[in-house]
């Protein structure tokens, strides 16, 4: 009774249940968010694979999360990228493999204005920050963003957030030990 | 009896609900590795982290960053603007005190591959010359390395 007691239900952030995003991983599979990943805790990150330092950070936190947890199946783990134009499925698919990263690990992007409208719902900003010009001529542009890994519960509701590259892993594995049964 | 056993039950509930004190945070292990870099994608990009020390007793100033494996490498920082996003800058000179370290590391100060030649993999070495105003040129190797 008393360990009933101690699972009191976390605080919603963010109700996403009512939204649907048609977005697409890094197989080009279709992918409806957040229905398709209902019944699970999904851990989400926000990256753009151009992003050589803060980015990685965000994605290395998930993966020692998912280390952590013994890569359970009823937690999927999400990088969404704010960078559509350059972030193909292509793209994610090289990215996740050079991460060596499990099944239950997968990178979604969608067109442009799917991408803003998904930003925008889970407060995600990002914006050009500076380009350089690389030795062919060409610019490259890199961007200023929010750093957030958030947690979703199984019914698509945001019950958790954190300072995405920098907070200790711990942290999120003991939040969600709180409310996974 | 029975008022007791409420009296017991009601203070177990109370002590076993307070929400455990967290762990003061720690520092990520990851920003303890030096001399690494990061896996990445022919085409793409990957940072490289290092220490280095300038061991004249005059300041140094580091000019520039070439690798053979980049298209184009560059210093970058890692920083939080001032609307609290996270942010990367081109340095062009990093000034760096008599006997005192440079330290380029992840969230921070780092070597900046962009456009990889080929696939950087677990245990291949990135070879990095850094070219100071005083100490001239220096190579570096740093090993390909999952920081976690």
């Amino acid at each position: 009774m008393a360990f009933l007691a101690c699972k009191p239900a976390p605080k919603i952030i963010d109700d996403l249940s009512d939204r649907s995003f048609q977005v697409v991983n890094q197989n080009a599979e279709p992918v409806t968010f957040p229905d398709d990943y209902k019944g699970k805790y999904v851990i989400m990150g926000f990256i753009y694979t151009h992003c050589p330092d803060i980015c990685p950070l965000v994605t290395q936190n998930m993966i020692k999360v998912q280390k952590e947890l013994g890569t359970p199946d009823d937690v999927q783990f999400l990088g969404v990228t704010f960078d559509p134009k350059r972030d193909t499925p292509e793209v994610l698919k090289e990215y996740k493999t050079v991460f060596e990263l499990d099944k239950n690990f997968d990178f979604l992007t969608a067109d442009s204005t799917t991408i803003s409208a998904f930003m925008d719902s889970v407060r995600v900003r990002s914006q050009v920050s500076f380009s350089t010009t690389n030795e062919y001529g060409e610019k490259v542009y890199f961007m200023n963003h929010s750093d957030k890994i958030m947690v979703l519960d199984p019914k698509g509701r945001v019950i958790f957030e954190y300072g995405g590259s920098m907070t200790p892993v711990n942290y999120i594995v003991e939040d969600l030990g709180t409310v996974r049964r | 009896m029975k008022k007791n056993f409420f009296l017991i039950l009601g203070i177990l509930l109370l002590t076993s609900c307070t929400k455990p004190k967290k762990k003061k945070p720690e520092i990520n292990p990851e920003n303890k590795l030096v001399n690494w870099a990061r896996p990445g994608v022919q085409g793409q990009m990957s940072g490289a982290y290092l220490v280095y020390r300038n061991e004249l007793s005059i300041p140094d100033t580091l000019m520039k960053a070439e690798s053979p494996q980049a298209n184009t490498t560059q210093i970058h920082e890692s920083y939080i603007t001032e609307d609290g996003l996270a942010g990367m800058r081109e340095m062009k000179q990093i000034i760096i005190p008599p006997n005192a370290d440079l330290v380029l590391e992840q969230g921070g100060l780092h070597v900046m591959l962009m456009n990889l030649k080929s696939d950087l993999s677990f245990d291949d070495t990135v070879h990095v010359t850094l070219t100071f105003s005083q100490a001239g040129e220096k190579n570096v190797h740093v090993p390909v390395k999952a920081p976690n």
